[in-house]
């Protein structure tokens, strides 16, 4: 039976499906027994869940049309170009 | 110059058959876009910028914090992608090549900036009694259908957090949990042996959940089945 420390230890390899199976299972029988384990697992993967949401910015289109000039201008005044 | 034009031929004609065919913007391989580029074929050039441009901006943005600094590093990576494509030796994929270029010149954009306070791991870290159990309770703020608010700022919790973590470490949890890398594919772009990167990885999602929780509990709307208003 594994304690709620290895649990945390496991945490990540677990919802990243990297767990061996016979671990995996330990550790889900924990989870089913240790209220305090369900909710640090709920509240990890809400975690992995919100960072995605927050880190997920658009790229501005000005910024591509700056870009394409920045390296037109700066692949012309090379040896090749790749404009049209 | 008949092999930069055969190849730029071969480009142009795959990638037009492709979209009259299918109708589609889909990319074309990684090995044809190396060779287009190669060649200095325009339409290589425009499919590179629409395959990774808006990923490394994230990446850049994600990394520097700041939007300046991330459109800055964009210039830098695709400069460096499109004049060091002949060095391109395909042992790693094209886009897991492109992503530690892209880490590295954005790590390096913070590098002296970046604050040299020591993180205080222990304040967000769960704590355990000496037979391995949790020491606190563990409230469950994790999603629920009456918390819309809630979540709105948890994001911007999740912001700071990110803000607060060491630019190795954002990079870590960035490169897998938002662009989506599989962990050796984040341990190759940042240089790193898969255990090392894992080790950074759950410290780096330790403490933002901490941070989170720390936010959820000072809000006061915790109670043992979740959030309450």
């Amino acid at each position: 039976m594994i304690t709620c420390r290895e649990m945390v230890d496991l945490l990540s390899d677990y919802v990243d499906g990297h767990l061996e199976p016979t671990l995996a299972r330990q550790l889900e029988a924990h989870l089913r027994g240790c209220t305090e384990c369900t909710a640090f697992l709920r509240t990890f993967k809400e975690t992995l869940a919100l960072a995605k949401e927050a880190a997920c910015e658009e790229m501005p289109e000005e910024l591509k049309v700056r870009l394409r000039d920045f390296l037109r201008n700066n692949l012309q005044r090379g040896r090749s170009s790749p404009t049209t | 110059m008949g092999i930069r034009q055969s190849a730029r031929r071969i480009f142009s004609r795959l990638t037009a058959s492709k979209s009259a065919g299918a109708q589609s913007t889909t990319p074309p391989p990684d090995e044809l876009l190396v060779a287009g580029l190669r060649a200095g074929d325009p339409g290589a050039f425009e499919s590179l910028l629409a395959k990774y441009e808006a990923r490394m901006y994230r990446l850049a943005l994600g990394i520097t914090r700041n939007s300046a600094d991330a459109e800055e590093v964009c210039q830098d990576v695709f400069l460096m992608v499109l004049k060091s494509i002949g060095e391109f030796e395909g042992k790693s994929s094209l886009g897991t090549w492109i992503y530690r270029i892209a880490t590295n010149a954005a790590l390096m954009k913070i590098r002296g900036k970046a604050r040299s306070v020591e993180l205080p791991w222990d304040e967000v870290l769960p704590r355990f009694s000496q037979e391995g159990s949790h020491l606190t309770p563990v409230p469950d703020w994790s999603k629920d259908p009456e918390a819309a608010l809630l979540q709105t700022e948890l994001r911007t919790v999740l912001g700071q957090a990110l803000e607060e973590l060491p630019g190795e470490y954002r990079a870590v949890v960035l490169l897998r949990d938002v662009e989506g890398l599989p962990t050796d594919e984040a341990a190759n772009a940042l240089g790193l042996t898969v255990p090392a990167l894992k080790a950074r990885l759950h410290r780096g999602r330790l403490f933002l959940r901490g941070r989170l929780g720390e936010y959820a509990e000072k809000r006061g709307r915790l109670t043992p089945k979740g959030i309450a208003e």
